[in-house]
């Protein structure tokens, strides 16, 4: 089978900064139809090559980024790209996507993935120019800016290149530091951390190539019908029309806004950081990643001294705005701005200052211990030095940049309200709201997130009832798997509010010519993935009682809004998954199973887990 | 009492005699948002009727408001909504109405006996498909009721399936809606009003399932008009009777033209590009709105991709998008046809292509002397990356790359999302041979 006729370039770049040793290897040809790329390739290539236990920070830690078949093509939002890895926020497998124009110049230069492992005596740049690889000092790029470190390389290598870099939390290696291709970020998870453990300042990557379908006809009907399906769609006009903050005012009518650190689910200002307010106020242009037909993303007009962001987008402005009660866009136009900068998670800074300020609150840290700064709820003041603290590593933003979790562990009083899961921060659905989204942040193979699979439409397109946890696991399993198949094939989530897994079937099946005879059959594909990320974590050591939520989820009901007297019973919705999955009472997947999604006849599979 | 149903399903669908009919929904002020379609209905209306609607979908009060459009006989059928529904009211559509539903709500509003009254041709009612089992039993109850209060009088019933519940994936959406269409069927319906399966065999079998008239609906309206008819000329091919089109057309800024289009497509078996431009162009151009470009570069993929060995990628692509000097502006650059490159090419291997009238290479003409390329305002004429070897054994290591218009049919003005890259009309310009 010639994957190169399949739109796969069949090469992994595999690189040791270690050793400096630089070779790439073909695809697992036989397990591609099993994994189909991405984050198949990904989750398969760390199930089967690194071993248990290494620690996130180590050279022995593997960075995978990839592409998947249709990253390149004309499909929609074919530009994405993700990064697998062992986080050190959490600990567990770890994957995250992003947009942008690098990972369609990834698959142009020739590479469906890029391994990473060792570590760099000093800082280093990885450049790849097509079939040309070379590891490049980069000490004039050190201490670097995201902008600065960015312009630095396209002056230096041309405007044709583009780059992934980190900024100087992620040369300190903090937890809440991201990797920016230019305004888009893969952020979450410390997975600049990672790149920073390998003193790895940044990749720039330029490539000529092209991607060859196996059936041009049929996929050329095929994306026919998913741009159709796109542009008719009410969601994404809306997303085109407001960017992802459209859904605000709508979550905050379901109560599942998070407000001051998820002690309310309604935000009074809710008006004022709406998307309809930025359009009107602040929104100046409409921004696209590659290939993309929505254009979710906005640039601001500029702030008084001139600073522009593209952004922010919904769970920023949940996460600087209302989780820390601050109603102000231009504030947290200001945060975000910063946390770009710098290279920071938006959605774990806000987390971060949202916990400190209630901490604050409550008198469990003081200005004493905060550098002088007094964070109370809405202090924008106080957040902008928090977050400047984070970004340079002085003072208490050493510690604060290690997240949630980690300050929880300084101060146990806090535990109640630490709003992670497995240590990845809450993103902007309040779980007491909405059921099925708090089953998906308990179960998640990265901690708490909303996008491995999380049924958000019983929050706004009326998909469920959000109070109830009947139906929920099954709804749950279902977006579950769906979601794995995009990140796999590797296209952006929100054509999905248009186009099905249908359309995204008869687009892969034209793309690599295999054989799927159903739509059902990339379900499968899905759970198979899912459940390779599980075992990963079943092996280092994650099981039930890692599946879980904060107590104020848990056994503190909300006190008001339409959520009010709500807390979320995991309990049955644990089983009930479990069950669904053919998982046993403790989360781990059955041999039954296992088999059953052919992951036991996969050649190498879990050579280093049994 | 039958042959009032067939009176009425006559007045319908055969309007021009050969069992089709092109509708206008109409009815969106009922239950989503006040937007500009909706408050201006009236003017919406006029326009629709100006373009030959065959029929217009209204909510009862709206019907009675503007019964004196539909001038008697050979107006167009009036088509009344008979019950009500919360449903958009959970969606994004509408926020600012936006509370907290727990469950689906669907009223009947109407009976069928004061449809007649209002002067109806025919009832819609809706049939939810996905939700929990118990919105599926009160809608299957409701339509029932809805059917045998039309058959005793003589008023067509069309039904709506809608797949849009909790249950509904990508993996079973058609085998949903196909059930939904048989189901209206089995209930009684005389005629089906239904979402479009996203591919002409499934929705072909889903007409031969239902058996009955079968009126494909358009969904939420699409920046590229092209969408809806494209929707359209498909469901037809599947052997649809015809559309009822809301929003495509009731938001469109020209609802007269979408009819008309649409007329040429169901009525006279246009296909999608001649219904769109109505008049055939003899030339035509590019054109650009910079302002409008998001930098996406699927104009670039689909240069690409329409050339060449057909792989995709950006690489020789015959235009570009460039960053302008403020964040998120970009400079659309592309062949204006200026003809700077015709005149200055000394071996005369550049001309007007006689068909398309884009810039055309005569290879065997060319000696690659590059002045074409450095003339370009735009610096879209590129290098070709293979040579050329002639019969004479001259050879070319390579040749200027230029805009070819695709032919006519440029990709990238078809793919272009937000129209910063479109086609016009070329007036005035005949290709002479010199």
């Amino acid at each position: 089978m010639d994957l190169t006729q399949r739109a796969y370039c069949d090469r992994i770049l595999r690189v040791n900064l270690s050793t400096g040793s630089i070779e790439t290897t073909p695809l697992p040809a036989n397990v591609m139809p099993l994994i189909l790329g991405g984050k198949g390739l990904g989750a398969w290539l760390l199930c089967t090559e690194q071993p248990a236990g290494v620690d996130p920070l180590s050279a022995e830690n593997r960075m995978i980024f990839h592409n998947g078949p249709l990253t390149g093509t004309t499909a929609p939002t074919a530009g994405r790209f993700g990064v697998t890895t062992k986080s050190p926020a959490t600990g567990t497998y770890f994957d995250g996507y992003c947009g942008g124009y690098w990972g369609n110049m990834l698959k142009y230069a020739g590479y469906d993935a890029l391994v990473l492992t060792g570590a760099a005596q000093n800082p280093v740049m990885l450049v790849i120019d097509g079939d040309w690889v070379e590891i490049r000092p980069a000490e004039n790029l050190w201490g670097k800016t995201i902008s600065t470190a960015t312009k630095q390389i396209k002056d230096e290598l041309g405007h044709d290149w583009q780059s992934l870099v980190i900024g100087p939390p992620g040369e300190a290696q903090r937890n809440l530091a991201g990797i920016f291709n230019e305004s888009r970020a893969l952020a979450r998870g410390g997975v600049g951390a990672v790149m920073g453990s390998k003193n790895l300042k940044a990749i720039a990557v330029r490539g000529k190539g092209g991607v060859r379908v196996h059936d041009k006809r049929q996929y050329e009907r095929a994306l026919q019908l998913s741009f159709r399906a796109v542009r008719m769609s009410g969601p994404i006009s809306m997303l085109r029309k407001e960017g992802t903050a459209n859904i605000l005012e709508v979550v905050n009518a379901m109560g599942a806004l998070p407000t001051r650190n998820f002690q309310q689910g309604q935000f009074e200002k809710s008006d004022e950081i709406s998307g309809t307010a930025f359009r009107q106020h602040n929104w100046e242009k409409d921004y696209a990643c590659f290939g993309c037909p929505i254009g979710c993303s906005k640039w601001t007009t500029p702030l008084e001294d001139g600073k522009v962001i593209e952004g922010p987008e919904y769970e920023s402005i949940y996460a600087l705005g209302s989780n820390c009660a601050i109603g102000s866009r231009e504030t947290i136009i200001r945060l975000n701005w910063l946390c770009d900068e710098y290279g920071l998670d938006t959605i774990s800074v806000g987390g971060v200052i949202g916990f400190v300020m209630e901490m604050f609150e409550r008198g469990i840290v003081g200005a004493d211990t905060l550098d002088g700064i007094s964070p109370s709820w809405g202090n924008a003041e106080a957040a902008i030095a928090l977050v400047e603290k984070m970004a340079r590593g002085e003072g208490c933003g050493e510690w604060l940049a290690q997240g949630v979790a980690s300050i929880a562990k300084r101060y146990p009083a806090a535990k109640a309200f630490a709003m992670h899961v497995k240590g990845l921060e809450m993103p902007a659905y309040h779980p007491n709201a909405a059921k099925g989204t708090a089953l998906a942040y308990a179960i998640s193979e990265r901690g708490a997130c909303h996008l491995r699979g999380a049924p958000l439409g019983e929050l706004f397109s009326g998909a469920a009832d959000p109070l109830v946890i009947e139906g929920k696991p099954q709804l749950f399993r279902d977006h579950q798997a769906d979601k794995a198949v995009w990140d796999s094939a590797c296209l952006c989530a929100f054509p999905g509010y248009g186009m099905t897994l249908k359309e995204l079937w008869q687009l892969v099946k034209a793309a690599t010519g295999f054989d799927y005879p159903k739509v059902a059959d990339l379900e499968r594909i899905g759970e198979r993935i899912s459940t390779l990320a599980r075992l990963f974590n079943v092996r280092e050591g994650f099981s039930r009682a890692a599946d879980t939520l904060p107590a104020r989820n848990l056994i503190q009901p909300m006190t008001v809004g339409s959520a009010g007297g709500q807390v979320v019973d995991l309990e049955p919705m644990l089983d009930e998954y479990y069950r669904i999955m053919g998982w046993d009472a403790n989360g781990v997947p059955t041999p039954e199973r296992l088999k059953e999604l052919g992951i036991l006849d996969t050649p190498g599979a879990f050579k280093n887990g049994e | 009492m039958k042959i009032g149903l067939q009176t009425r399903m006559d007045r319908l669908f055969n309007r021009h005699g050969d069992g089709r009919a092109i509708c206008v929904a109409a009815d969106h002020g009922y239950m989503s948002d006040v937007t500009p379609n909706v408050v201006n209905l009236r003017s919406t209306i006029e326009a629709v009727i100006a373009g030959g609607v065959d029929g217009i979908l209204l909510a009862p009060g709206q019907a009675l408001r503007l019964a004196p459009l539909f001038k008697g006989r050979d107006g167009p059928a009036l088509i009344v909504r008979a019950d009500w529904m919360n449903m958009p009211r959970l969606g994004t559509s509408n926020v600012t109405n936006a509370v907290p539903q727990r469950l689906l709500i669907n009223e009947k509003v109407i009976t069928a006996e004061q449809a007649l009254s209002l002067g109806a041709t025919a009832i819609t009612v809706y049939l939810f498909l996905g939700y929990s089992d118990k919105v599926e039993t009160i809608g299957i109850d409701k339509c029932a009721k809805f059917v045998n209060e039309c058959r005793r009088a003589g008023l067509p019933c069309i039904i709506e399936p809608l797949a849009y519940g909790g249950q509904v994936t990508g993996a079973n959406i058609v085998e949903i809606l196909t059930l939904g269409a048989r189901m209206a069927v089995e209930i009684g319906a005389d005629a089906l009003k239904i979402p479009y399966t996203g591919d002409v065999d499934s929705f072909r079998n889903l007409i031969e399932v239902s058996g009955v008239p079968t009126l494909v609906l358009g969904g939420a309206r699409s920046d590229n008009e092209r969408d809806a008819l494209e929707l359209y000329a498909e469901a037809h091919e599947a052997g649809a009777s015809g559309c009822l089109m809301g929003r495509n057309v009731t938001k469109s800024p020209n609802p007269k033209a979408m009819i008309e289009q649409l007329n040429n497509i169901g009525h006279h078996g246009w296909t999608v590009d001649e219904a769109l431009r109505g008049v055939a162009w003899d030339f035509m151009r590019l054109k650009a709105k910079p302002a409008l470009c998001t930098g996406c570069n699927l104009c670039v993929g689909a240069c690409v991709a329409s050339h060449g060995n057909g792989d995709y990628g950006t690489n020789q692509a015959r235009l570009r998008i460039e960053s302008g000097s403020k964040p998120g502006q970009h400079k659309v650059m592309f062949c204006t046809i200026c003809k700077k490159c015709i005149d200055v090419c000394p071996t005369k291997a550049l001309r007007w292509h006689l068909e398309s009238g884009a810039v055309e290479l005569l290879p065997e003409h060319c000696d690659n002397c590059a002045k074409c390329v450095a003339i370009c305002p735009t610096q879209v004429i590129i290098h070709s990356e293979m040579g050329l070897t002639f019969e004479d054994g001259r050879s070319l290591d390579w040749y200027p790359v230029v805009c070819d218009l695709c032919g006519s049919a440029p990709e990238c003005a078809r793919i272009c999302p937000t129209g910063a890259i479109f086609i016009a009309e070329r007036p005035d310009f005949s290709p002479v041979l010199e």
